[in-house]
């Protein structure tokens, strides 16, 4: 166990020995856990009065986030399996003089402290949880507490569900028809819902308030634990621990009793994690389908531009090959939800909209077309300006932004009736915003650089996106009410597209030298 | 051609490349020897302008960060990257266009033909495997009929069809009056194809010459590299 610990001390005494040496991580990190700290100081002793959060809401809410980050993931483990580990453990870990179990507790650590990173954004939603009265003090500590050992629970099955899967293909199908039929029960059960309350959202909330999930394993306990951040710890609490742990280690027995050799079930998903890994770090998108042929359209390459505006045709042609012109899987889902939010919003106001698709627009700034250019050596040895660069590389993602504006707020503004004026004023301070967030990108990259950890690289950058925006929205909201609609709309938009501008100056140089 | 003037080249506070100084000629192939970690791979990236470094260099009488010095150099990296959704043939189209070449057609299918990639022209770039990266990266540098080519480690993962029809491309080039810099640490993969050499050790390029120059002394390339890169008891 020695050399497996001294990977992991070494591991992390130099990845803080880095920061000593890029002193602008440093800051970045620093500046991120002060404003984690005071959102959490500042909301808790705040002593304006708080509203309530309905219980019924509040487990709805718990119960979606599990299924969101479990029912995907479970299922798809029974193709990909899971991992602990990272190519350079199977490369010098698995084929060292090293028991199984001890290499499996090496990857226990590892997971656990991944899980942490993982769950860390919570954080973020302390102030907002502090705001209502009925949230206990140590609430969001119960919170990420809870979805951190559902997510080291979940990486124990996911390896238990491929080893079963993998034995044959009978047990695959098997499996994979369990998952069906629990899906199909959710469904049946929603219909049902639905015919009784005859509203969607009530439908919704009434199966994730049903007395039955807290029978369920792991899971359902999970969302109890959760829950105790408005109900209070109780005896309970812990009983819920001890399954789950209990759970975690039954399922840890069960992997080694069914094939001692877990090596070869890693090997594959280690790969697929590889493969995300260094996508994610050039901005494309991680899941990543395995054995099977990518899909894509064929296109004629008939536009190819000249020197720098190659890189935009290049960019079209992509898309094209992935989707029809600019509407793509991102698309739908803004169609889904500006249908859901135009049909069920309580506000209607496409000013609240806007600040929906802004939370959405940052969130989706990481898969801007940009950052996939810069992995590749092409775009720095092209012979043009690095402004025009910077200009071409990022039409695109403002066009891909105007397009998914036209979208959200036709669909909204439409179901809202409002008036063509307001539609058009919050679709330009959409794609301001979104402009904003692309060249708030290009310099956090320059400051930041690709980063090797992914997850802490990712939260600066989302803060320091944060951050430039504040100004901006504190702009909107003060004018809007006391001085007017337009001129608060107006001002937004002149400080998104004023302050984009000079990022670009700022940020230009990030085509010029692959090194920052 | 390539004229590399006092380059010096720190990460963080470790000098990798010492002050080195060095030339290239029209229709030259100048290889650049050292073992893992002289600093090959950082004075090829450095000439091609990937990073910030100290120094003067210049390729055809333009400092190599301008336009114009851009127009005039392909570079095939130690690792390809290609992009995922792009064809073989779309990306050597991509290529010409983005350094503005109109005539590009008869010479594309030439390269594909060359290096046995005709039949691939229709597969996506993360359809390909390393050896068949290499090979589109190699047609992408051609295809903008450079004046400098640099390689760093330009055999790495190519099948031996595909070294043979390399090496014969790099004589065409050279009878061309192409420049041409290979780095590498693989001495036979350029035993017979060199003009010049310069050998690296810990930064500092501690033998140079011509090949005529260093055969007069009667040793193998083998031999004079060992003798320049082995410490002394």
């Amino acid at each position: 166990m020695k050399p497996l610990f001294y990977i992991l001390k070494k591991s992390i005494k130099n990845s803080l020995l880095d920061l000593k040496r890029k002193p602008a991580k440093l800051i970045a990190y620093i500046v991120f856990f002060i404003i984690i700290s005071i959102g959490l100081v500042f909301n808790r002793n705040n002593s304006n009065p708080h509203t309530v959060l309905n219980p019924r809401l509040y487990n709805t809410i718990v119960g979606l986030v599990i299924l969101i980050f479990t029912a995907p993931s479970l299922y798809s483990s029974i193709n990909n399996g899971a991992t602990f580990f990272r190519g350079a453990d199977i490369n010098l870990v698995f084929t060292s003089p090293t028991s199984p179990q001890k290499v499996l507790v090496y990857g226990f650590i590892k997971q656990i402290y991944a899980s942490f990173f993982a769950v860390f954004f919570i954080f973020f939603q302390g102030p907002t949880l502090y705001s209502f009265s009925n949230i206990k003090s140590y609430g969001i500590t119960v919170i990420v507490f809870g979805l951190f050992i559902m997510l080291i629970f979940n990486s124990i099955l996911k390896i238990l569900l491929y080893s079963i899967a993998s034995i044959n293909e009978k047990n695959k199908s098997i499996l994979k028809n369990i998952f069906k039929i629990i899906g199909l029960v959710i469904v049946i059960a929603y219909f049902i819902q639905l015919y009784i309350t005859k509203s969607p959202g009530k439908a919704i909330i009434s199966i994730l308030n049903s007395s039955v999930i807290s029978y369920i394993p792991v899971y359902g306990w999970v969302r109890e634990i959760i829950i105790s951040s408005m109900n209070g710890i109780n005896t309970v609490f812990f009983v819920y621990i001890t399954l789950i742990v209990a759970s975690g280690a039954l399922c840890s027995y069960l992997i080694h009793s069914i094939k001692l050799d877990y090596y070869e079930d890693v090997l594959a998903s280690t790969e697929l994690k590889e493969t995300a890994i260094s996508a994610t770090r050039r901005g494309e998108k991680i899941y990543i389908q395995t054995g099977k042929k990518p899909r894509v359209r064929i296109v004629q390459y008939t536009k190819k531009g000249r020197f720098a505006s190659a890189i935009f045709w290049r960019q079209i042609l992509e898309y094209k090959k992935t989707g029809f012109a600019f509407i793509n899987i991102g698309s739908i889902l803004y169609v889904i939800l500006s249908i859901t939010a135009g049909l069920y919003s309580p506000i209607k106001n496409l000013t609240f909209v806007l600040g929906g698709t802004i939370y959405l627009q940052l969130i989706f700034t990481f898969t801007s077309k940009w950052q996939k250019d810069l992995s590749n050596p092409y775009i720095y040895i092209l012979p043009d300006h690095a402004f025009k660069k910077v200009i071409y590389s990022t039409i695109v993602d403002n066009i891909k932004n105007l397009i998914n504006g036209i979208i959200v707020f036709t669909i909204t503004g439409i179901l809202f009736k409002s008036s063509i004026f307001f539609i058009l004023l919050n679709l330009i301070a959409f794609v301001a915003v979104g402009s904003l967030f692309i060249y708030g990108g290009i310099l956090t990259r320059r400051i930041l650089g690709a980063g090797d950890n992914i997850i802490f690289t990712t939260l600066i950058r989302m803060v320091i996106l944060i951050i430039i925006i504040i100004p901006g929205v504190v702009i909107l909201a003060s004018l809007y009410s006391f001085v007017g609609i337009f001129i608060a709309y107006m001002a937004f938009i002149t400080y998104n597209i004023l302050f984009s501008s000079l990022i670009i100056l700022l940020g230009k140089g990030v085509f010029e030298n692959i090194e920052l | 051609m390539l004229i590399v003037q006092n380059l010096s080249k720190k990460y963080s506070k470790e000098l990798v490349v010492n002050n080195i100084s060095f030339q290239v000629n029209e229709g030259e192939i100048a290889i650049l020897l050292g073992p893992n970690g002289a600093g090959k791979s950082t004075t090829i990236k450095s000439i091609t302008g990937l990073l910030k470094y100290e120094g003067h260099i210049e390729i055809c009488g333009y400092k190599n960060k301008s336009i114009e010095a851009k127009k005039l150099f392909s570079y095939i990296p130690e690792v390809a990257a290609m992009f995922d959704l792009l064809t073989v043939y779309e990306h050597i189209e991509y290529m010409a266009s983005a350094y503005g070449i109109k005539e590009y057609k008869l010479q594309a299918e030439n390269l594909l033909e060359r290096f046995d990639l005709s039949d691939k022209r229709d597969k996506l770039g993360k359809e390909l495997s390393k050896g068949m990266m290499q090979k589109v990266s190699i047609c992408c540098a051609l295809i903008t009929d450079p004046k400098l080519i640099l390689f760093d480690e330009p055999l790495m993962g190519l099948d031996p069809k595909a070294i043979k029809e390399l090496k014969k491309v790099l004589v065409e080039l050279k009878e061309k009056g192409c420049a041409i810099l290979i780095s590498t640490h693989i001495i036979d993969s350029v035993d017979e194809l060199w003009d010049k050499v310069l050998i690296m050790k810990n930064g500092n390029i501690v033998l140079s010459g011509t090949k005529q120059e260093l055969m007069n002394r009667n040793e193998s390339l083998e031999e004079l590299f060992f003798e320049a890169t082995e410490d002394k008891p």
